[in-house]
């Protein structure tokens, strides 16, 4: 998620509220939580892809039930 | 926000992460074009192989069998090889707008994975060239995607032929 995020950053989460295209979000993968943003947003689906493009330029769709939180803050 | 991380020192917080694999965004179809290059290579060397006369000695039918196993398991091997290296290029490297760009990318994929099958079920010298050939095409649309040209240059094996390389 660079240049936004980098290695060791930690980041608060909030889910009372819906994200919303060009969020940034925790979501459950698995057995890991990964942190991505959102790119668009479908009935069942948010369809999100990492911001360091050289790295992770894919898009994938995930669930809204495994969307852990959108990120409000970086400290 | 220095409250933030007292708290996390109490509650530590769960790792996250930012890429579902090891993000090294290192792609390359060397090792698949040497992969065919090996299968050929198998190939022609099981169909050089020539018994002494139609009943060769007991000894001697050990050694080509021998020989038959150890060449049929490498070019198994490889020919799987090829089928895992364009697998993963064609599934984790390649995006929409390399498509965009070369349509026929599916199709090729598609085409290579057979042929390697073909290749590897049969002591078949034209099958394993045409895999070669599939490969280098593959290899050659992968470095047009970077934006890079390329060129052929002997491949210095056996098989002779030719190695796709970037300019």
């Amino acid at each position: 998620m660079e240049p936004v995020f980098y290695d060791g950053d930690h980041v608060l989460t909030f889910n009372w509220i819906k994200p919303q295209i060009g969020d940034v979000i925790v979501l459950q993968s698995g057995k890991i939580y990964k942190i991505k943003r959102v790119i668009k947003i479908s009935a069942n689906l948010i369809f999100v892809a990492g911001d360091n493009k050289k790295l992770s330029s894919k898009v994938r769709p995930v669930r809204k039930k495994d969307v852990i939180g959108r990120v409000i803050a970086e400290y | 926000m220095n409250v933030l991380r007292l708290i996390d020192r109490v509650f530590p917080p769960e790792m996250v992460f930012a890429h579902c694999d090891v993000p090294c965004g290192i792609y390359d179809p060397h090792l698949a074009q040497v992969a065919a290059h090996t299968v050929l290579r198998m190939t022609n060397m099981i169909d050089e192989l020539q018994a002494s006369s139609p009943e060769p000695p007991f000894e001697e039918r050990k050694r080509i069998i021998s020989q038959i196993s150890r060449l049929t398991k490498v070019k198994e091997e490889h020919a799987e090889l090829v089928k895992h290296e364009i697998r993963v290029i064609w599934g984790d490297y390649l995006k929409d707008e390399h498509l965009k760009q070369h349509k026929a990318i599916h199709q090729l994929v598609f085409k290579i994975m057979k042929q390697a099958s073909v290749a590897r079920q049969n002591v078949n010298i034209k099958a394993a060239n045409e895999l070669l050939t599939m490969v280098q095409q593959f290899a050659e649309i992968f470095w047009e995607t970077k934006g890079r040209k390329v060129q052929k240059v002997k491949s210095g094996y056996p098989t002779e032929g030719v190695i796709v390389l970037p300019k």
